[in-house]
């Protein structure tokens, strides 16, 4: 069996170049490879498929796996561990950990996709905090290796005359990027707000987990417009998870969510392995060679639509919370808090 | 109408004896003419209007319990509003549909947000079913005059102390599989003396769910609902093979049953839909409990007697019942550990 390093270099130029291998072969060794060097995944892999033929067969994992504080999910010896992102979690809730040998593949597919997306080669400002102040955060991990420059300081609070000043200096189109909830706090926040510079972009990402808020993305991508000036279909959505190494992008209102020749996705109906026939609502299962250090199928708990070979996302973490004899009621909370049509 | 009448109109509509609805109002309001006329009280006389209008928030996942409490609004007389769920709750209005036109006169029924929000303002008594957090944003909007009935989030439990009828599996499979296990009173987890072999017992259990799906598969179950359950269940999957104190029995193919065996015996909460735990019954139950235990509503036991309900009672459970009867509780019980017609009247004494 190929090491680690081996199946990295194969790995790293296919996502180069697609016709530098074959996406089923490479998936499949290193499917094997992470159970010959995980007990956990071998164990649970193994309990449903002993010997996939095809990718499709490969069991993807479920996140709660990334929580076990004794055994980690890693296809390498634990004191090879480099770098560690934690899921976000409420109070009280174990965090899910995602180690890495090294970050070599993440930073290419990160870059790579970018690229290969053709999405905006423009300065890259971000609402949030730096990675020295978040070390620990994938997604600020993924803005600093686009080259964002961070505008949320170690308390948390946003520096709004630096976003004014950059703007003001720069004038020239940039991104603006953020999590979905720090732009609505941005918007919310009474303070004085800078239009963005012509031809300038949006990037949101997150969804609205854990804070209560339900906002549609119409309503949502209006407010975007309104208070930056920025086209709606200038707006970027990126979908990814900390368990991930690659990400997928939608651009305006009704893209679909797109990722490149490294990733694959399949919706599953809830309940079974089996994929929803197209246009079948389900949940999103991917597949991400840049994976190679952990799993490289990953169960989210998101809801898709899928469409042809890739998804449409229709709703983050959409776990109902048990809540007994409520629906009516929290139906009414929901109009007397926010005014919901 | 008097209290007779009404009771006997309801009687008809809810399959239950008018004697039994007077009874009630017997022990609730200390006579059954209560509402009807002057009754001695004490050195005094004493009678009881309703408080009116009553807004009822009703759930859809519950019907029993919303035709319960309109049930109550209507037997002492009050007017009574009740918000449905957007998708309506059909049994009520089947409900509403067999009383004679002085009952249905005292009935408005919205699904509207809008109408259910202006009633909220109006209503003299505001009963709700709903989340902490959503009784506690609902009970923010009321004035200090309003009476408050909150029948928030709730959790229930089963006890099996032994099982030499062989038929504890089937009885629990019953509690869980009505009304698929929505509601406060059917249960999350089901605590097996270790004698009886809780395992294996789980595995029994797997089987009367099975057999109970084949005739009465679940219906009405929503896509958020279907991801919580494959999601907990895949994350059991994951613990149960790399843990043996672990085991899980699903149905194939689809989300319709799950039963859990885990040896720890601390409460571990269901997604509902059919997902059961069961676990090794602790000495101390109430550590097990610990932080549901204000939460706790129904002990459904095995077998039953009011001697073991004394001792489980300490555990802060509002109702322990026969196993098998979790879903039903007696037209009698204290709802949530509350009077039930007590607190939706008042008085005007005389002498």
């Amino acid at each position: 069996m190929n090491t680690y390093t081996q199946i990295e270099s194969q790995i790293l130029s296919f996502i180069d170049n697609e016709k530098n291998g074959n996406f089923e072969e490479l998936i499949i060794q290193a499917h094997l490879f992470q159970k010959e060097n995980c007990q956990l995944l071998r164990n649970y892999c193994e309990s449903i498929c002993k010997e996939p033929r095809s990718w499709q067969d490969i069991p993807p994992l479920p996140t709660e796996a990334f929580k076990n504080s004794e055994e980690q999910i890693i296809s390498f010896s634990k004191i090879q561990i480099s770098s560690t992102f934690l899921t976000s979690g409420t109070t009280g809730e174990v965090r899910g950990s995602h180690h890495f040998h090294n970050l070599k593949l993440y930073e290419k597919s990160i870059h790579s996709t970018w690229a290969n997306l053709q999405l905006p080669k423009l300065p890259i400002i971000c609402l949030t905090q730096s990675p020295p102040a978040s070390p620990d955060s994938s997604l600020i991990h993924m803005l600093s290796t686009l080259g964002g420059k961070f505008l949320i300081n170690s308390s948390g609070h946003l520096d709004h005359s630096n976003l004014k000043l950059i703007i003001k200096k720069n004038n020239r189109p940039l991104v603006l990027a953020g999590t979905a909830l720090a732009f609505l706090h941005l918007f919310e926040s009474g303070k004085d707000i800078p239009t963005l510079p012509e031809n300038s972009w949006v990037m949101e990402t997150g969804g609205y987990k854990g804070s209560g808020r339900e906002i549609s993305k119409e309503d949502f991508y209006m407010m975007i417009n309104n208070n930056l000036n920025v086209p709606i279909e200038n707006i970027i959505n990126e979908y990814s998870m900390t368990e991930l190494s690659s990400q997928f992008y939608s651009i305006g209102m009704h893209d679909i969510h797109k990722g490149c020749h490294w990733v694959r996705t399949r919706v599953l109906k809830p309940g079974s392995d089996e994929e929803v026939p197209d246009e079948g609502i389900g949940l999103l299962s991917i597949y991400d060679l840049a994976n190679l250090g952990s799993s490289i199928s990953i169960m989210t708990n998101d809801l898709a639509k899928k469409k042809g070979n890739t998804f449409e996302l229709l709703g983050r973490d959409k776990k109902s919370t048990p809540r007994g004899c409520s629906r009516a009621a929290d139906e009414m909370l929901s109009k007397i808090k926010y005014g919901h049509k | 109408m008097d209290t007779n009448k009404r009771a006997t109109a309801l009687s008809k509509a809810i399959g239950t004896q008018a004697e039994t609805l007077l009874e009630l109002v017997a022990k609730e309001l200390g006579h059954r003419d209560s509402l009807d006329r002057f009754i001695s009280y004490g050195d005094i006389y004493t009678r009881a209007h309703p408080i009116s209008p009553i807004l009822h928030i009703v759930s859809g996942n519950t019907p029993a319990a919303a035709i319960q409490t309109l049930t109550r609004g209507l037997l002492i007389g009050a007017f009574n509003q009740i918000k449905l769920p957007s998708e309506g709750i059909q049994e009520v209005e089947d409900f509403v549909e067999k009383l004679p036109s002085e009952l249905k006169s005292l009935i408005e029924i919205t699904r509207s947000r809008q109408t259910s929000t202006e009633w909220l303002r109006s209503a003299r008594a505001v009963i709700v079913f709903g989340s902490d957090e959503t009784v506690n944003e609902i009970e923010s909007k009321l004035f200090p005059s309003q009476i408050f009935i909150p029948h928030n989030h709730k959790v229930s439990i089963a006890v099996i102390d032994s099982d030499e009828n062989k038929e504890a599996a089937k009885l629990t499979a019953l509690d869980i599989a009505k009304y698929d296990q929505q509601g406060c009173l059917s249960p999350h987890d089901i605590y097996v003396h270790p004698k009886e072999q809780p395992r294996s017992f789980a595995a029994k259990l797997a089987d009367a769910l099975s057999e109970l799906n084949t005739k009465y598969p679940p219906t009405g179950r929503t896509i958020e609902e279907n991801i919580k359950i494959d999601d907990l269940r895949r994350s059991y999957s994951f613990r149960s093979s790399n843990d043996t104190s672990v085991q899980i029995w699903k149905s194939d193919s689809n989300t319709d049953w799950t039963v859990v065996y885990e040896e720890d015996p601390q409460f571990a909460a269901s997604p509902l839909g059919r997902f059961v735990f069961v676990k090794p019954l602790p000495n101390s139950l109430n550590d097990a409990l610990n932080i549901n235990k204000e939460h706790l509503s129904t002990i459904a036991l095995y077998p039953f007697s009011i001697k073991r309900a004394e001792t489980l009672s300490l555990c802060g459970a509002t109702r322990i019942c026969p196993l098998g009867s979790s879903q039903d509780p007696s037209i009698f019980w204290h709802h949530d550990g509350l009077q039930t017609l007590a607190p939706l009247v008042h008085w005007t004494d005389a002498g």
